[in-house]
């Protein structure tokens, strides 16, 4: 199901609201599953026996990492096991028929492609997944005890299509207690109309005009046609990805939840490393975190600098995607990392206390 | 470099990433940012161009606006909330707002009009 559409807007969302403020405290995570489930099974129904498998692994290998924690050897057991299974399906949907036309083409052979599509929302629930085992590891948040709330935590429907990347520490304490009043229902449901006009009213209409240039329906090219066309795209691909991270984060602050800010007017930005910092925020920083800073990052001599590149590279299909990462690791090199260095300590002493 | 200097720079290298992310195709990258520049030889323009300026410089007007924080002015605005009339007047253009912002989206997609997936790759 996506927002901007009459179902969503006009039978899912009163519905379930309707439900969720009406049933007491503790049942409101039932029903934000349940939500999610019949919002993601709309479209995606395939992706759902795998999204649980995982939810399970994810619960349990916290827990061990928990309780192993003066253990290095088994804890880091644990870690690697869950992240290699969350990043072997994610390669699998990614990967899996660009292997198989390899072999094909090297060896003659005529194995038939799977054509799986990638599953809605496969990207943005991996990185979730990774950012809170890879979190419960270091020590910066506890496990979560409650399978209940992990759940709630991993399939939250706002933001699984297109982000934020919600963090487990972002919402940890909301999981449990939510601030819900009639304050953050005004201020989520604005934000939401807002999210839901920057899609419809602007990305839609300059998206029409990017589709006559996409699709070809000219008869010549002129220079400003192609300037038109640029500028429409960009305003579209803008509007339409913040508008829906304003849809995402207005939703969760209705049902009080408080999500991080993704979008921070990218288009006044006076270099590149500004503008990344201002675009998807929540991608950018989950890639600087968990993968760059932990390889190394910048501090260690180009040739690793380099390697760290393309294992981001590798993580992303298809020349788009990875000059969009490419960006993203350029503007961290030329940006200082130190500034979450003291995570570490911070957050290892925050577990400590827990045990 | 001055401030504008480096916004312009900015939003060039932007827009020909943008171009780049879009086809995914060299071939037909480079005869876009040929165009662009003109540096194929394309005309600068025709009627077809300026049918579809005519059509779009609007909405690219106000998704230009929007794009900009403007700051001070919402300092400003918000400043005015220890003013109680001013409040009351703020909040209810911004209600307004809201709610002709819905009937206006209802209306769009109730038509059918142009609203793509753009998140299949992700």
């Amino acid at each position: 199901m996506v927002f901007s559409s009459v179902v969503f807007l006009y039978i899912f969302l009163p519905i379930m609201l309707l439900i969720y403020f009406i049933v007491p405290r503790k049942f409101k995570n039932l029903i934000m599953i349940i939500a999610s489930f019949i919002f993601f099974a709309w479209g995606e129904i395939r992706y759902i026996p795998i999204m649980l498998l995982l939810a399970v692994m994810d619960f349990w290998c916290g827990n061990k990492i928990n309780e192993y924690w003066k253990d290095k050897k088994k804890k880091r057991i644990y870690l690697w096991i869950d992240v290699g299974v969350n990043l072997l399906i994610l390669f699998f949907f990614k990967y899996a028929d660009f292997i198989i036309s390899s072999i094909n083409g090297v060896t003659g052979l005529n194995i038939p492609l799977l054509n799986i599509p990638l599953p809605i929302g496969v990207s943005f629930n991996t990185f979730q997944s990774l950012s809170y085992i890879i979190d419960v590891y270091r020590g910066t948040v506890v496990c979560e005890k409650s399978f209940y709330n992990y759940l709630t935590y991993t399939t939250l429907f706002p933001q699984i299509i297109a982000g934020p990347i919600v963090r487990y520490e972002t919402v940890d304490e909301e999981l449990v207690d939510k601030k819900i009043s009639l304050d953050n229902f005004s201020l989520g449901m604005r934000r939401f109309i807002v999210g839901l006009g920057k899609k419809v009213l602007i990305a839609n209409n300059v998206g029409a005009m990017w589709n006559v240039i996409e699709t070809g329906n000219y008869s010549e090219m002129t220079v400003l046609l192609s300037w038109i066309g640029i500028i429409s795209f960009a305003l579209q691909i803008y509007f339409d990805f913040s508008g829906y991270s304003d849809m995402a984060i207005g939703l969760a602050k209705i049902f009080g939840m408080e999500f991080d800010e993704n979008f921070n007017y990218p288009y006044i930005s006076k270099s590149i490393t500004e503008f990344w910092r201002r675009w998807h925020i929540t991608l950018s920083s989950w890639f600087r975190d968990y993968i760059y800073i932990p390889l190394g990052g910048n501090r260690k001599g180009l040739p690793k600098q380099i390697r760290n590149i393309l294992i981001v590279w590798a993580l992303t299909r298809g020349m788009a995607w990875s000059i969009m990462e490419l960006c993203i690791m350029g503007s961290i090199f030329w940006s200082n990392p130190n500034s979450r260095k003291n995570i570490y300590v911070k957050g290892i002493r925050k577990n400590a206390k827990n045990i | 470099m001055p401030k504008i200097f480096r916004h312009i720079y900015t939003i060039l290298l932007v827009l020909i990433s943008w171009v780049i992310f879009a086809f995914e195709d060299l071939g037909k990258i480079g005869t876009y940012l040929g165009t662009m520049f003109n540096l194929n030889g394309s005309i600068f323009a025709n009627s077809e161009a300026i049918y579809y300026f005519k059509n779009y410089v609007i909405i690219i007007i106000v998704g230009i606006i929007c794009s900009i924080p403007f700051t001070k002015l919402r300092e400003k605005i918000k400043n005015t909330e220890k003013n109680k009339k001013k409040e009351i007047i703020f909040g209810t253009i911004g209600s307004v707002a809201c709610v002709l912002i819905v009937i206006v989206c209802t209306a769009s997609l109730v038509n059918n009009s142009f609203n793509p997936f753009l998140y299949f790759r992700f």
